[in-house]
């Protein structure tokens, strides 16, 4: 299981209390109040991380706030310090090391999604910036100091000097004027969708294969790496390798084989009347209509290469010793290997099937007739149908993201885009040239193609999500899902005056790239080369009679 | 005999060329022609829809490896899908026995690449077969 930012705080909150045991003792309170500084040094520096107090430019909802409570956290420590000056005992272990750890790792836990610059490295790094979810964040660190101010109370009942216990009593008032400011942000809602969030998965690329991670693991991350590329295609900073039209492609059509291999594993493990319900029903329609859709978007680029992709290079001469030897020589970047996601994506297709099929299984073996592993065997590897369903739901998640992407990376592309069509060649190019610009409408429906394997990816998770409900596994991640859908919502069904004059110029860009195009090939035509007849083009009689 | 069937008579003698650059164009249009059909075989009733997409896949993937051709023009998809996945399917074992041949530079000169490039034909060549295997 995965860990997630709500149980970090539920853990470090139970330890404190946990810490109010042996509060009476006096001996304790040197080791406590040591640890309870620690813990408020944890919240300053986790409070400072989200240039939350405005550092020097970015102010965020939460500056003010963060600062008063700063103030009191501050404050507190330092009468912690003097107080822990006036104790005495010997040093021990006790449960507050716990919180501070845990509290440290939800900070490392929020870290994970942003990189060292504080930029937003995945899509819940964008829901961190509203309101609403920083709210949450601070409510989690006054519960931790409501549950210190509870401790310290302890404490200063068990003094055994009054000026230690003064020093105390300041240091819970403190403390609860911060938990008073925390919970004046926000009213106390059951659970927030933040409380599920993950961590990110590590940046850079994802080990082949990690020893002792099971299938599902394997599944789990590469899902995660895959909304991770579309985070960063679609949203992030441009940092190569981009995904080319060929990449898309071959992602399209491994997301598409691993839904169709998907709904197999489905059906197939409730194929026992006694285990059939709607839900398994639902999500097999589901799983197959997305397949059906995202091989559809993969069809769509028939006709279509990108330029950048098949590697055409040119032939450059060889770089001299002395260039080598002073370390000048840089290589043209040769875009000739897929992108990272093409063969993470065709890997979690073919682990999916491999877990109907048996270890060895490969796609191009088919799947007729070919033996499959009883569900016992299937449950024994996965632990059960609940973290498998969950395990498809990432990759369902993925998909989405990657479909909403795709398109401003096909817009980035356009230029790049060339096609051998014969359904949108002009009679104004010659028969020896065989590729063109792509045509607008061409562009058109690989866009559509993909905003539909988005919305189909969408019914596909709630579908998922029922599943997994009905083997007793909810999804806690499915709130925060939705939160992030939100985020970008869908584009309105009519078109606005403004996305009617953007289509207008793209097609107008469209056109003017053809012209251009069909005026160069022409002007390259050897000028004493007679005309060769056009079977496309008859040449226009004057005063005939037309066809 | 339709257009399309004399298309694939016509790649399958480009293919045999001694002239490099036709050679490799050939290559080219037998891939793109592969990954289409079985793009279009996929979801046929009796087709495996898993075969027939491992095939798209596997020519998409050697295509990339290749130039692309300048000149000549896209081969059409069959009427008959069954009869064009068996004549594309010989084209594709054609193609895989002349990346393994000592000949093979001028089709694709990297000796690496060019291993790689005959084991995805050959998985290819053995998808499209399965895709439209009658069971």
């Amino acid at each position: 299981m995965t860990v997630e930012l709500g149980h970090l705080f539920d853990q470090a909150v139970r330890h404190i209390a946990a810490a109010r045991t042996v509060a009476a003792d006096s001996t304790y309170a040197p080791a406590l109040l040591q640890g309870a500084v620690a813990i408020l040094s944890e919240l300053d520096s986790a409070t400072r991380d989200f240039g939350w107090s405005g550092d020097d430019t970015e102010h965020t909802v939460m500056a003010a706030a963060t600062n008063d409570l700063r103030t009191h956290f501050l404050a507190a420590a330092h009468r912690m310090t003097t107080a822990h000056s006036l104790a005495t005992g010997p040093p021990r272990l006790t449960p507050l090391d716990d919180t501070r750890t845990l509290v440290a790792a939800a900070r490392d836990l929020l870290n994970t999604h942003r990189g060292p610059d504080g930029e937003p490295l995945t899509h819940y790094a964008l829901l961190l910036a509203q309101a609403g979810h920083q709210h949450y964040l601070a409510l989690r660190m006054t519960d931790v100091t409501w549950h210190l101010g509870r401790l310290t109370a302890d404490l200063a009942d068990a003094a055994v000097s009054s000026v230690l216990r003064d020093e105390l009593t300041a240091a819970r008032a403190h403390l609860d004027q911060a938990t008073v400011l925390g919970r004046h942000t926000h009213a106390p809602a059951a659970r927030h969708a933040i409380a599920s969030l993950p961590p990110a998965p590590p940046p850079g690329p994802l080990p082949s294969s990690e020893p002792g991670a099971t299938t599902l693991k394997q599944l789990s991350t590469g899902s995660e790496y895959l909304l991770r590329t579309a985070f960063e295609s679609a949203h992030g900073r441009p940092v190569p390798p981009h995904l080319s039209g060929t990449d898309l492609t071959r992602l399209a059509r491994s997301l598409s084989l691993m839904r169709l291999l998907s709904a197999q594993l489905v059906r197939h493990t409730h194929a026992d009347p006694t285990s059939r319900n709607a839900a398994s029903a639902e999500a097999v329609t589901a799983l197959l209509e997305a397949a059906r859709h995202w091989h559809s978007a993969a069809a769509s680029w028939h006709h279509i290469v990108d330029l950048n992709d098949p590697t055409d290079h040119p032939q450059l001469p060889p770089y001299d010793l002395a260039t080598v030897r002073r370390h000048q020589a840089v290589p043209m970047p040769r875009p000739d290997s897929p992108h990272p996601a093409c063969a993470l994506a065709q890997t979690l297709a073919v682990r999916t099937g491999r877990l109907l099929y048996g270890p060895a299984w490969q796609p191009t073996h088919g799947t007729r007739g070919h033996p499959t592993r009883p569900p016992a065997v299937i449950w024994e590897e996965t632990g059960g149908p609940g973290p498998l369903w969950e395990a498809l739901y990432q990759a369902a998640t993925a998909g989405r993201h990657l479909a909403a992407a795709i398109p401003v990376l096909i817009e980035r592309r356009t230029g790049h885009l060339v096609t051998d069509s014969i359904d949108h060649r002009s009679q104004a190019i010659p028969p020896h040239v065989r590729f063109y610009p792509a045509h607008h409408r061409q562009i058109a429906h690989l866009v559509n193609e993909h905003s539909t394997c988005r919305q189909n990816d969408d019914a596909l998770r709630s579908a998922l999500a029922r599943l997994a409900d009905t083997a007793d596994h909810p999804i806690s991640r499915v709130d925060l899902d939705n939160a992030v859908v939100r985020l970008f919502p869908a584009p309105a069904a009519s078109l606005s005056p403004r996305q009617v004059a953007q289509l207008q110029r793209i097609s107008e860009a469209s056109e003017q790239r053809r012209t251009h195009f069909t005026e160069a090939v022409q002007r390259l035509r050897p000028a004493a080369r007679p005309n060769p007849v056009q079977p496309h083009s008859p040449e226009p009689r004057v005063g005939g009679p037309t066809p | 005999m339709d257009d399309a069937a004399e298309q694939r008579n016509g790649l399958a003698s480009r293919l045999d060329s001694a002239r490099p650059a036709q050679a490799r164009a050939a290559a080219w249009d037998v891939l793109d022609l592969a990954e289409r059909l079985a793009d279009a075989v996929t979801w046929l009733p009796h087709a495996d829809p898993v075969a027939a997409m491992a095939a798209a896949q596997s020519c998409g993937d050697v295509r990339r490896s290749l130039t692309a051709p300048t000149q000549g023009s896209p081969a059409d998809i069959p009427d008959d899908l069954g009869a064009g996945v068996v004549e594309c399917a010989e084209l594709l074992g054609r193609l895989a026995s002349l990346l393994d041949a000592p000949g093979g530079e001028h089709l694709q000169p990297d000796p690496q690449a060019r291993q790689a490039a005959a084991a995805h034909v050959r998985a290819s060549h053995q998808a499209l077969t399965n895709a439209l295997r009658l069971s």
